[in-house]
This record gives structure tokens, sequence and C-alpha cells, in this order.
């Protein structure tokens, strides 16, 4: 398959800007640095906090429901 | 016909219709394939050839990001020592040993629902602060970013109307839904792969596919894409023969 010079620089430049791209779109020093900011968020309070229970889903009535 | 990524034949494509699995292997410099999607699909690429992907290409990208962003984001709390709830960070350390055990980088959908399941049971809300938190460190921007940067690399959008794959003037042979449901239907795909091989097979001169997904090379075995666009794997061939 032919392409041109032109065509063959331009697929060059194209990759050799997707190399960027990627390794940046790669990079979590952006999280790391929201996370490293975060940090009281994450968790004093840990221990202090209790398990709310369960959430209840509400049983079907039953034949002797019906009849109250 | 499926043959090896290595086939000489593959470098010879001209309209080569990309899955999922590829574009994620090809953006994700952790995965197991980067190196040799890079390694294969580059000299194909600066020898003339051009790589599509449909929307749904798109969608199981983000989808995999998502996942790949939140663990990794969990990973680096824990590797700078916060304390996490302590049942959340239980579960995901349980769910990290499974997943590495099999070889799986990142957390899956459903053990992620699993996680955000024992926040929303922590008290007075704290859990689920802690999760909109996660989210919006692991998330913020980064799936508007995926999308541009995808956009502007060698893979181009193949979109219905977009003059090139599928023209406007062919309207009438674009991939009709049906026939993605008929592929579904026969070999028990997932609605994106049908999809992908539908519109592999209604794309405009579409001269090879290239996936590594073990469902989709199954149904192409099987006779789901057109005999005109061979599939290419990077996986090996043996398995898939009918």
């Amino acid at each position: 398959m032919a392409i041109t010079p032109e065509e063959k620089k331009r697929r060059q430049a194209v990759m050799e800007r997707e190399k960027h791209v990627i390794s940046k779109l790669n990079d979590i020093s952006d999280i790391r640095e929201r996370v490293r900011r975060d940090k009281a968020l994450n968790n004093d309070e840990v221990d202090q906090v209790e398990e709310q229970p369960q959430r209840k889903i509400a049983k079907p009535s039953t034949d002797s429901d019906k009849s109250l | 016909m499926i043959l090896s990524s290595d086939d000489a034949l593959f470098g010879s494509a001209k309209r080569v219709l990309v899955d999922a699995n590829i574009v994620i292997a090809y953006f994700d410099q952790k995965h197991v394939f980067h190196p040799k999607v890079h390694a294969r699909l580059n000299p194909i690429y600066l020898a003339g050839a051009d790589f599509f992907f449909v929307q749904p290409c798109l969608l199981e990208l983000k989808e995999y990001w998502r996942r790949k962003m939140l663990s990794e984001t969990i990973e680096l709390q824990l590797s700078n020592g916060y304390r996490l709830f302590r049942k959340f960070e239980t579960a995901y350390i349980n769910f990290s040993v499974e997943n590495r055990r099999r070889g799986h980088l990142y957390l899956n959908d459903y053990q992620l629902k699993k996680l955000r399941e024992v926040l929303e049971n922590i008290a007075a809300g704290k859990g689920i602060k802690y999760w909109l938190m996660l989210c919006g460190h692991a998330l913020n921007g980064k799936l508007a970013q995926l999308e541009q940067d995808l956009t502007a690399s060698n893979f181009k959008y193949a979109k219905f109307d977009d003059g090139d794959v599928f023209p406007l003037e062919l309207k009438s042979k674009w991939p009709k839904w049906s026939a993605a449901d008929l592929l579904q239907e026969k070999f028990g795909l997932a609605s994106s792969d049908a999809a992908i091989l539908n519109m592999t097979n209604g794309g405009r001169d579409v001269d090879a596919f290239v996936s590594n997904d073990g469902d989709v090379l199954f149904a192409v075995a099987g006779g789901a894409l057109k005999n005109t666009i061979p599939t290419y794997t990077f996986l090996g061939t043996a398995p898939y023969q009918f």
C-alpha cells in the first residue's frame, strides 16, 4: 500500500503525539494529589462509626393480616 | 476466518475495525497486551491503514477506565496508609487477592457494586460520603478526557453519517439492530459485542477486524462476520475453530 511521504510524515506525527497522550492518560499524579489533600476525610472516625442496621424490606401481608 | 495478528495478511489491511479490548490494550499501559498491540498496529498504521472503532467500543473503554481508576485510587489510599472503613477495606483486599490470582488487574463491576453496598450500610451517611469522595478523586474529568484522547488518536470514530464508514448515501445498508439481535440470540453474545460485529459487517470497505475477546471470536468462528473480513487476534487461533 503506497502512501505519500507527506502522509507518512503526518502519521508519524500522530503517533508521536499519541505517545504523550497515552502516557498522560495513564498518569495518576492528579489523583495522588487529590487523595493526599483529602487525608482528613480518610477516616479518623472509622472506629467510632457504627454500622446502621440492614435496610428492612417490607414483607407482603399474609392471609391473617388480611383478616384484620 | 480467524488468523493470528502475526499473519502477514494483516499487514496489507487498509480499513480495520477494532474491537473494544484492542482499544483498551492500546491505551492502558498496564495491560498485558499493551506492548504487543502497539508493536503490531503501529507499523500497519504507518504503512497507510486506517483503524476504526464504533460507539459500543467507546462505551466499553469508558467502563474499563471507570474500574481502572476506582481500583487504582483505592490502592493509592491504602498505600498511603489511610484508614478506610474496616469492612470496606477487608472486602477490597479479598477482591484484590482473588483478582491477582486470576490475573485480573482491576475490580470488576460486581465487586464495585459489593464495595458500594458495604459503604451504604455505614451509619450516618458516612459510607456514602466516602464513596462519593472516592468517585470524585478517581473519575473527575477522566472519562471526558479519555473520549477526547481516543478521538484524537490514530483510531477514527466510525459514527453513523460520518461520511466514511457509514456514509449517508448508503443509509439503506447501515447495520440494523435486528441483525445484531440475531447474532446475540444465536451465540449468546453481549449486546455490545453483537453490535460491534454487526457494525463491522455493515461498514463500508472494512477489510479486517481485530479482537481479543473469546466470545466475539467464538461467534466469528461460527460465521458471524462476512467472509470478506478476516479477523485477527493476539490470543492464538486454535480454540476458536468450529
